[in-house]
């Protein structure tokens, strides 16, 4: 077993695309921890199957079984965060101690306004 | 408008066609077979002919459906050709695009064209696709033989637009539509992607 936690140094983890997301990740594991990974994926969700891709990745190195890491990311131009009737795009944070299991995520928004775009209100 | 920078559809008849002879060379031999039995076996009386014709009933509505199939395919072969062209491309939200059109061949018989513009997105998966039109816009519209021939106009790339996204199945587009619509006769459309990016 293990504890997982992503704190955002913004109060909401609300972002401009090609802004810098900073924050911490931290665990807590009684395995030995081989790879501990903080990624940036947009997923879909809704209509059809999903689709899930990593856009960024960063790697902590050495990871202790009780740790904290500061991280640093560069958030892309596009998609943006959007819902739609068929379908939804949403970007997470995901942080993973060796290769996925176990893992802890936080949904993260990325648009101009910073806020989820709403297709049915262009 | 510079033409390495622009996106552009033009109607592709090639495969319509190739289904459309294949349609009524097999109708034809589908057809000539059944009611050549039909001959063969002439009208018989009693419970023999009802049996016949019970039998026969459904070859002939499968002959009749493949002839309904190869017109429904081939009446939109005498449509004109058309060809719609936008740039410069990829636009970003609030450009000023210029799009234009060209159809060749029967044109006459279409008495109103319009450009639309729509935001779409769409979630395909086996066989079928899903799609949800979020915003439409009709940009341009005309009854004027000369300017249905050929034409242009600016459309603004709405300034909130997001920009397109293509995933495996998932897509959310920028389409830009030309229609011409008439009470008698299939509608000729022809649409393209117009690429949006931040």
């Amino acid at each position: 077993m293990a504890q997982l936690w992503i704190d955002f140094s913004n109060s909401r983890p609300h972002y401009e695309p090609g802004e810098v997301m900073t924050g911490t990740a931290r665990w807590r594991s009684r395995e030995t921890v081989g790879i501990a990974e903080l990624h940036l994926l947009w997923t879909t969700h809704g209509k059809g199957e999903p689709e899930t891709q990593v856009a960024a990745a960063v790697r902590f190195l050495n990871p202790q079984l009780d740790d904290e890491r500061t991280f640093r990311i560069q958030l892309p131009q596009a998609p943006y965060s959007f819902s739609g009737r068929l379908f939804s795009l949403a970007w997470l944070a995901r942080l993973t101690l060796n290769n996925g299991v176990p893992f802890h995520q936080e949904e993260i928004v990325i648009s101009p306004t910073r806020k989820e775009i709403k297709l049915e209100s262009l | 408008m510079d033409s390495a920078q622009t996106v552009s559809g033009g109607t592709k008849k090639g495969f319509r066609t190739l289904v459309f002879v294949a349609l009524v060379v097999v109708a034809s031999i589908w057809n000539s077979t059944v009611y050549g039995l039909f001959g063969l076996l002439g009208s018989p009386d009693g419970l023999l002919g009802t049996i016949v014709a019970a039998l026969m009933m459904p070859l002939a509505a499968i002959g009749i459906a493949l002839l309904g199939a190869a017109a429904y395919i081939g009446v939109p072969l005498l449509n004109p050709r058309v060809t719609l062209t936008a740039g410069p491309a990829p636009g970003h939200a609030g450009d000023l695009i210029q799009v234009s059109w060209t159809l060749e061949g029967s044109v006459d018989r279409i008495p109103r064209l319009s450009i639309v513009a729509e935001g779409v997105e769409e979630v395909s998966g086996g066989w079928r696709t899903l799609r949800h039109v979020f915003r439409r816009q009709q940009v341009f519209q005309t009854t004027e033989p000369s300017r249905i021939r050929s034409g242009s106009t600016t459309i603004e790339i709405p300034k909130n637009a997001i920009p397109s996204f293509l995933g495996r199945s998932h897509r959310l587009a920028w389409v830009i539509r030309l229609q011409c619509g008439s009470a008698h006769w299939p509608n000729v459309c022809q649409e393209i992607d117009f690429p949006v990016v931040p």
